[in-house]
């Protein structure tokens, strides 16, 4: 920097290209010698009333010794400014970095030094419900998008000085501020290195939301329909896993915080879980894992028993089924196709339109396509509640919604051409893929596979909690999880 | 990454047991018919003490060194492991069409016969190319699901004939000739190709004991022991004029009206052939040292498949494939000759 203050102002305006919120407030320092000052913000990220109140307030009532532009510098930073965040600094990158944060710039001509003082002031969601992870008896509060933020909502939960927040900065463009979180004395160093070089090394130039870094935080050769990495909007959520080990990274400007490594049993954990009875927890799991294998096979299957297994049916199944297949024009995998697509059609328009228009899109779905095409005899009653059964069962576990719809449609195409046998075959390689995935070296199927009968207390059942907080199980030790890291040493 | 790390050997173990069900699953004609059950029980039981026999020269191998056969053998004779692996690479070859033929026999036989068999051979070598890929510990770790859905047909296969048994007192004399014998002895017996098996990814598991080889043994037979207890009480008569009695099993199962249990059965013998044609081009990855090679399994799944057309074009050639003596002949010679020989051949050249 230069210790001219209309030199600095001039280049900062350069860099912003005299963008039209890069604010500049000239200011004279009353002292012996007048010096000129400025306060450089950007508007719209700052608080116009803590600007005027911990900043030029004090400065205008201050009575200045008489000194060098640096001892002035020195006297504004130790004993007039009154804000609670003071950073000194000397590049324009920092400049840059300070004023797109929400801090005030403060710049004294004859000095190469620049203070940033804390006056954030944007405006943001409150903290409330997060839709995507609605719960019956946890708490209600969900992260929001300012990173401070989300960190207090973390902090709140865990009064620990474990508890670590590091900063990082990713998006060539975008300088997007990361906090990875953990707790010191839980988490995996191994993990954490890996964590840390796979976000250095992502080229992204603009960050805007954490699903971004969800491709460089996989595995190598864990290529998927499944994620191994995990999304919470909770922060209670994040806590408890945070205890057992993991990593969570909170991206700014993103509610959606990534925890790692992420396993295919906390798709079927949640928040309500723990907080129930464990016979009804344990329930509620079986339930959850029986509506996945529905909603993933069920259309599949039928469409195969259907075409090319009617034998398999009961006799009085087959004979309805047989009736209402009997009046359809289509095929019954066509048929199956067909509903399948107009239902994601009709998903995707309810999720997008107004929330107002949401019920006529139902409407216009249950009433005018279902009703009205299966009395007009285009698609057979008893697909229709196949398909239906199957949407349903698949939002039972929402997070895995994108695989299931993926495999919902493969399974109906597989079912249809090949029949049962290529169901079977098509699902080892499902389960071949997601026993090999890996999320940082810890494999995606653990408890399952590698089978891990300490782990069994929180999988299919839920234990009591009297047992559960005996041991908290640490996802490093996890089986053939330290063999990866010791592999790579 | 995965291909390199050490896994529970009774995962493997567990694998190996699904595979060798593949045995009762898709056979034929072999099946004890003309003996009585407690002659036929007899017949496991030495079919299986010979399978354990095959498994004792790399069990040795593996408890002492810590090392698969392939590896032991490129300890002992660097310059001359080519020449095993290539031997091993042509049982595993073998293995895998032998099954491969039998599963597409049943196929167009009981399942679908007017379905292009070319075709199914090409997918299911195709997946098995892929399970290749990922190696022995996912394929491992894949058969706890095929183990949990395997259980649950084979309870309800049983189950659902209890109602069918009816049990004869005549049916328990100790009857039956020398040559039946032999003949179902060696048929009992074939389940000893998981020796090579296990041969050979031994090098690739942990926390062996000798022990395990017992009780998965023991499973297999009990396994084998109650496929042939109900097709004796549960089908009688029935089961010696048909061929596929353990398939016939599954089609006679039912629970009041609902019946069609036999896609269960169906799906556990496509299961584990597909465990038996993957672990086998994992082997063969293993003897060329190219763990999870996709282009390496591919030529070898291209030329079972080649030998698959064959087949079905020069009977002589099926014949040879699916004949369980030629099998148990190359098996013991792969399981036992060659491991004992370096066995000896190996403590003589340390002594020296």
């Amino acid at each position: 920097m230069n210790s001219s203050l209309k030199c600095n102002i001039d280049t900062l305006k350069n860099m912003f290209a005299s963008s039209a919120d890069f604010t500049v407030r000239d200011m004279v320092i009353p002292s012996q010698k007048p010096r000129k000052a400025a306060i450089i913000t950007i508007e719209g990220m700052c608080n116009k009333e803590i600007i005027a109140l911990s900043i030029i307030n004090p400065l205008l009532a201050h009575r200045f010794s008489d000194g060098s532009a640096d001892e002035i510098f020195d006297e504004i930073k130790q004993s007039v400014l009154t804000s609670s965040e003071i950073v000194e600094f000397n590049t324009f990158d920092e400049a840059i970095m300070f004023s797109t944060s929400g801090f005030a710039i403060l710049a004294l001509d004859g000095t190469d030094r620049m203070l940033a003082i804390g006056v954030q002031g944007f405006s943001f969601r409150s903290v409330s419900e997060p839709e995507s992870e609605v719960v019956q008896r946890g708490s209600r509060e969900g992260f929001t998008e300012p990173l401070r933020i989300n960190m207090t909502l973390i902090r709140r939960r865990i009064k620990n000085p474990d508890l670590v927040f590091e900063t990082l900065t990713v998006g060539e463009e975008s300088q997007t501020q990361l906090m990875l979180c953990y707790l010191q004395k839980s988490v995996s160093p191994e993990i954490l290195d890996e964590i840390r070089s796979r976000l250095n090394k992502s080229n992204l130039k603009n960050l805007l939301a954490s699903g971004y870094l969800n491709d460089y935080l996989e595995d190598k050769g864990s290529m998927s329909i499944f994620s191994g990495v995990g999304i919470s909007e909770r922060p209670d959520t994040v806590c408890g896993k945070l205890a057992e080990g993991r990593v969570a990274i909170l991206v700014d400007g993103t509610p959606a915080v990534i925890i790692l490594p992420h396993l295919f049993v906390e798709e079927f954990q949640s928040v309500d879980d723990y907080s129930n009875r464990p016979y009804y927890a344990a329930f509620i799991r079986i339930l959850k894992y029986l509506s996945f294998v529905i909603a993933v096979f069920l259309p599949g299957v039928y469409t195969a028993f259907a075409q090319y297994h009617p034998e398999y049916f009961p006799t009085g199944l087959l004979i309805k089924t047989a009736e209402s297949l009997s009046a359809t024009p289509l095929s019954v995998t066509l048929e199956a196709l067909i509903i399948t697509f107009v239902y994601e059609i009709m998903r995707e328009a309810g999720l997008r339109i107004p929330k107002p228009l949401g019920h006529a899109v139902s409407i216009v779905g249950a009433l005018v396509i279902g009703e009205s095409a299966v009395s007009a005899g285009f698609i057979s009653s008893s697909t229709l509640m196949v398909i239906a059964t199957a949407a349903i069962c698949s939002y039972v576990t929402a997070s895995l919604y994108p695989p299931i719809t993926v495999l919902r449609f493969s399974y109906i195409i597989i079912g249809g051409i090949f029949g049962l046998w290529g169901i079977v075959l098509a699902t080892c390689v499902v389960l071949i893929n997601m026993c090999s995935k890996t999320s940082l070296g810890v494999p995606y199927m653990s408890s399952l596979a590698p089978f891990s009968m300490r782990s069994m207390r929180d999988v299919f059942i839920r234990s009591n909690w009297k047992k559960l907080s005996r041991h908290t199980i640490k996802v490093q030790k996890f089986p053939e999880t330290e063999d990866v890291y010791a592999d790579k040493n | 990454m995965l291909t390199k790390i050490k896994f529970p050997s009774k995962r493997l173990m567990l694998a190996l047991l699904l595979s060798l069900s593949s045995v009762i699953l898709l056979e034929a004609s072999d099946f004890p018919k003309n003996s009585s059950f407690l002659f036929s029980l007899l017949s496991i039981f030495i079919g299986f003490l010979i399978v354990g026999l095959f498994f004792i020269p790399s069990a040795v191998i593996k408890s002492k060194t810590d090392l698969g056969f392939i590896a032991y053998a490129n300890k002992k004779t660097p310059s001359a492991v080519i020449f095993v692996s290539a031997l091993y690479c042509i049982y595993f070859v073998y293995t895998a069409e032998y099954f491969l033929l039998r599963y597409s026999d049943m196929f167009s036989k009981r399942i679908n016969s007017e379905a292009n068999i070319y075709a199914v051979a090409l997918i299911l070598l195709a997946v098995a190319v892929y399970a290749a890929c990922k190696g022995a510990n996912a394929i491992a770790r894949c058969s706890i699901f095929i183990f949990a859905f395997s259980l649950v047909a084979f309870v309800v296969i049983f189950s659902g004939n209890i109602s069918n048994l009816e049990i004869n007192a005549s049916d328990f004399s100790f009857s039956g000739n020398t040559g039946d014998f032999i003949y179902t002895t060696s048929f009992f017996a074939t389940p000893a190709f998981t020796a090579v098996i296990f041969s050979v990814l031994s090098g690739g598991i942990k926390n062996f004991h000798s022990k395990q080889i017992v009780i998965t043994l023991i499973i297999g037979a009990v396994i084998f022991g109650l496929f042939l207890f109900f097709t004796v009480f549960a089908l009688g008569s029935y089961a010696h004029a048909q061929e596929y009695s353990a398939f016939l099993l599954s089609k006679t199962a039912h629970f009041e009206s609902i019946g069609g249990l036999d896609s269960f059965f169906l799906s556990s013998s496509l299961l584990s052939v597909f465990l038996v044609i993957s672990l086998s081009l994992v082997c063969i990855c293993r003897c060329a040292a190219k763990s999870g090679s996709l282009p390496f399994a591919g030529v070898f799944a291209l030329l079972i498949f080649i030998l698959f057309i064959c087949s079905y074009s020069f009977d002589g050639v099926k014949k040879l494939l699916t004949d369980s003596y030629v099998f148990n002949v190359f098996t013991f010679i792969c399981a036992v000759v060659i491991p004992v020989f370096y066995i000896i051949f190996g403590r003589r050249k340390l002594n020296v």
